[in-house]
């Protein structure tokens, strides 16, 4: 039960002393209880709060209807109840302050914290922002396309003739119900980003600096090295006098600005209808370091031979030019280069994660492992 | 495919070992995948592009061997040594179908004996993994494997009338082929013919019924030139693909038909006796000499760089067996002679190819071209970044589901459009493109929950794909999926869950707070942001 002032009717010595004491003795049983800033706070107000507070009623209910023979001793006691009053509460205020201050000292502050998740990027996503990034810095302009495109822009104007075995390459998926329509037009998944190359040189005049990121669709069994979509960055420059050395200065910044400055890039003869001469490229193995070993043991990211292949790439066939020939895209007097890579795979190296099919599961545990 | 290495030895000098003309063939575009076995018993696993039929045989490696080296490569010849033939009536050949029969040869073998073919050549086929039969088929195998080109060996007798034809095939018409699989066949299709029925479907496979056998004595040897597209809509129609189809439609080499007849009727003689029948008969109804290119030395500057004057070009080539002419004034420019096994090259880029690839991709310095243009956007990048960061600071892991859907999903998730159905799909499962991004995030928030992991927050940002007016359209979504112990685990501790008011209190909460991460996420982008329990039947998530 919290103290409360009680009326004086005896105004005699012994009562006043009695009163009084009774008074500080509950202050001092009060300030005890006092276990929290809060409960100090509420204390001082009621003790010495300046409307309702005990000393207030003190002077309320004993020093002001004093009779006028008690007033100078009443007086004398109000004052020193005061003084013990704020004596005990600068007590109680300063032992808060040490208990505060020693329970802060008393915490290990080697505990481990405890944390709020925050959510980990996609692999393949960031890898694929990585190599964005590079090419942006290079000056080359973000760009998309379709992913259900149509013969014309995955093949024809791609220069893959109707009919040529090299369609039998590509494992496309079709979309149902185009027979009736002329081939060019049939609607199917984009086997690569490569049409992109076409629908932009469409839309803007050379000279160009693009990079396209997108989703690829191909008839491939889920495996741990396949996966019927996956993702691929292209990239193409046009201009007048581009050539195949700066097809090959081009990528090797590229590979070096991704994968450390040390590695090596490696040209190798291949064949893509749309370009012309094709190469792939092979950089530096980055998990054995180019040697084709770990140790005593076979490199097998690189099948022993230290070089790992990224990507291919070629000065675009005159052909595919036609195509956009009313653009500005005369075959004579502009030249070109493009890549296309897949970025899934190069997150798989990246990341030393041996399974395609992770990327896709949406476990939890595999993916906050990207944080 | 499998080579062997020793075998292309036969036709150039090399001096490296195995291994370094494996690096070196790949360094110019034909690849050695692997290597196999040891000694004369080597193998290569090659790797060559569908540009470059010429090169899916030992001499047509040989011959790029012979260029990266500057060696001399062997000429081929046979039959040299026979004696006179007899009987000087040729052997009657009929080709109803020029335009796709250009060229049809065959030579006649007398008077042999069918047997086992010989322990070298038995062997080299052996290690190239084809099954040796008999001296006569075994020569077909070899010559196909030494020089690229598919011939096929008649038993002479069974051909009645004693003579071929070539034409369309006649309604009604069937043919056994030697696989034994009778077939019917179409008047699309391209046959040889005997006098009264086919023996053979073009280019794709002999026939059963005169196939030779250990009773055989009279061979006709045949090869052609055939039409490539022919070839390939036959193959696809019979569901036949052999190493004959496979060549004849990448293009084969049109002079070499008759040294084909010769090198298997050589092999023929020496290992089973008899004689010629008369010369080669070659039937040819055109020339199919390849253009002449014009080739700038400017043109090779422009697109591949300065550092290549007209010595080194001149040289390349000459190795490569292309002819060349200089015209004009100085060293300008060449007219370059494309020879007739190189089908792939027809313009002046691809004999610019052809000397990038023998001078050396690596050769050429790396440069950086200039430029100075604008960078541009993604016109979504900034909705995407913002999106991203938000609902990573949220906690939610991002995730990337397949983009098909089955059938049954896109009643459930579909909001009426149209769906785009695949022709071919891998499965029922995934035979529609995804309307939706809920589904695939069902699906991995169920397989978290499957393997025991109860708390899963995932958010995915992707294209759907429908028809909107008959037109495709793939709109972008982002798509916020939690299970219910993850965002338990997510609320901060003074609101704590006071599961002493109900099951039905508790589930509002959890609502509210994953809610409450919705309302976050889209709040850079929506003035106001509105839940309407009605548009989504499967959760509550709703529209903005």
């Amino acid at each position: 039960m919290a103290y409360t002032v009680p009326t004086l009717t005896d105004y005699s010595t012994a009562a006043l002393e009695k009163a009084g004491g009774e008074c500080i003795a509950a202050c001092t049983a009060e300030a005890t209880e006092v276990r929290s800033d809060l409960d100090l706070k509420s204390f001082r107000d009621r003790w010495i709060g300046r409307k309702n507070g005990v000393l207030t009623q003190v002077n309320d209910l004993w020093l002001k209807p004093a009779p006028k023979e008690a007033k100078r001793e009443a007086g004398m006691r109000v004052n020193e109840i005061r003084t013990a009053i704020a004596d005990i509460i600068d007590k109680a205020e300063h032992l808060r302050l040490e208990l505060s201050t020693a329970a802060i000292e008393s915490v290990d502050i080697s505990l481990p914290g405890i944390r709020r998740p925050i959510g980990a990027e996609h692999p393949v996503i960031k890898t694929m922002h990585e190599i964005i990034g590079v090419f942006q810095r290079l000056g080359y302009s973000v760009a998309e396309g379709p992913v259900v495109e149509t013969d014309y822009y995955n093949f024809e104007a791609l220069n893959f003739p109707p009919n040529h075995p090299a369609r039998d390459t590509q494992d496309t998926l079709f979309i149902a119900g185009q027979q009736a329509k002329p081939q060019r037009e049939r609607l199917l998944l984009r086997t690569h980003t490569s049409p992109v190359q076409i629908r932009t040189m469409e839309k803007m005049r050379p000279p160009i600096r693009i990079v396209i990121p997108g989703t690829v669709h191909r008839n491939d069994p889920p495996d741990a090295s396949h996966s019927p979509m996956f993702h691929q960055i292209e990239g193409l420059a046009v201009d007048k006098n581009i050539t195949f050395g700066d097809l090959k200065g081009t990528l090797d910044h590229a590979m070096k600005a991704l994968f450390g400055s040390s590695v090596k890039t490696h040209f190798r003869p291949s064949f893509f209808p749309f370009t012309e001469p094709s190469a792939e490229l092979y950089v530096t193995c980055f998990i054995c370091g180019g040697s084709g070993k770990r140790g005593a043991d076979p490199c097998r990211p690189c099948k022993q031979t230290g070089w790992i292949e990224v990507l291919g790439c070629g000065m675009v066939d005159p052909n595919v030019f036609e195509f956009v020939k009313d653009n500005g895209y005369d075959p004579k007097t502009v030249s070109g280069f493009a890549f296309g890579m897949g970025v899934d795979r190069l997150a798989l190296l990246k990341y030393g994660v041996d399974d395609l099919q992770y990327f896709f599961q949406g476990d939890v545990r595999f993916l906050e492992q990207f944080g | 495919m499998k080579l062997s290495p020793q075998w292309i030895r036969d036709y150039v000098d090399l001096t490296v070992d195995n291994h370094r003309l494996a690096e070196e063939l790949t360094n110019v575009g034909i690849s050695v995948e692997g290597i196999s076995g040891a000694g004369a018993d080597t193998v290569f696993e090659m790797e060559i592009g569908t540009n470059r039929p010429d090169a899916m045989n030992h001499y047509g490696v040989a011959r790029e061997a012979a260029a990266i080296y500057g060696s001399a490569l062997k000429q081929l010849s046979a039959l040299s040594h026979q004696p006179p033939v007899k009987d000087n009536r040729p052997f009657p050949i009929t080709v109803e179908e020029p335009a796709l029969c250009p060229r049809f040869s065959a030579r006649v073998v007398r008077d042999t004996r069918i047997k086992p073919s010989p322990e070298k050549i038995a062997r080299r086929l052996q290690l190239l993994d084809q099954r040796p039969i008999s001296n006569a088929v075994d020569a077909t195998n070899y010559v196909l494997w030494e020089i690229g080109k598919p011939t096929h060996v008649f038993d002479a007798d069974l051909l009645e009338g004693g003579q071929i034809i070539v034409r369309k095939a006649r309604a009604g018409e069937t043919l056994k082929t030697l696989d034994g699989v009778a077939r019917k066949l179409t008047t699309e299709d391209l046959v040889v013919c005997d006098a009264k029925k086919p023996v053979g479907l073009a280019g794709v496979m002999g026939g059963y019924d005169t196939m030779i056998t250990e009773k055989t004595r009279n061979i006709v040897i045949e090869t052609a030139w055939w039409d490539p597209e022919i070839v390939r809509k036959m193959s696809r129609r019979h569901a036949l693909h052999t190493d004959a189809s496979h060549r004849f439609e990448r293009g084969a080499d049109f002079e070499s038909t008759v040294i084909s007849c010769d090198l298997v009727a050589q092999m023929i003689l020496d290992s089973g006796g008899g004689e010629l029948a008369g010369d080669v008969v070659d039937v040819s109804s055109k020339r199919m000499d390849q253009a002449p290119v014009i080739l700038h030395v400017s043109e090779v500057r422009r697109i591949l760089g300065e550092g290549l004057d007209a010595g080194l070009i001149s040289r390349i080539l000459k190795r490569l067996g292309f002819e060349l002419i200089p015209e004009g004034q100085g060293d300008a420019q060449f007219r370059v002679q494309i020879p007739s096994w190189r089908l792939d090259v027809e313009r002046e880029i691809d004999v610019i190819e052809e000397i990038a690839r023998l001078h050396g991709y690596d050769k050429f310095p790396n440069t950086l071209p200039a430029y100075s243009g604008a960078v541009v956007e993604l016109p979504h990048a900034k909705i995407d970044t913002t999106l991203r960061q938000r609902a990573l600071a949220l906690g939610y892991n991002e995730g990337l589901s397949l983009t098909f859907i089955s059938h049954g999903d896109t009643e459930r998730f579909s909001s009426g459009t149209q769906v785009l159905e695949l022709e071919n799909p891998l499965s029922e499962e995934a035979s529609v493109m995804r309307t939706s991004l809920v589904p695939g995030m069902l699906d991995m928030l169920a397989w978290n929950l499957n393997r025991d992991v109860p708390a899963a927050r995932l958010f995915e940002i992707g294209s759907v794909y429908e028809l909107s007016g008959g037109e495709r359209v793939e709109p972008w979504r982002a798509c916020l999926g939690a299970t219910l112990a993850a965002v338990r685990a997510s609320l901060p501790v003074d609101g704590l869950l006071d599961v002493s008011k109900g099951e039905r209190a508790a589930s509002a909460e959890l609502f509210r707070a994953f809610k409450g991460d919705v309302e976050n996420l889209l709040e850079p982008f929506a003035r106001e942001i509105s839940f309407d329990r009605e548009a989504a039947e499967y959760d509550r998530r709703g529209c903005a």
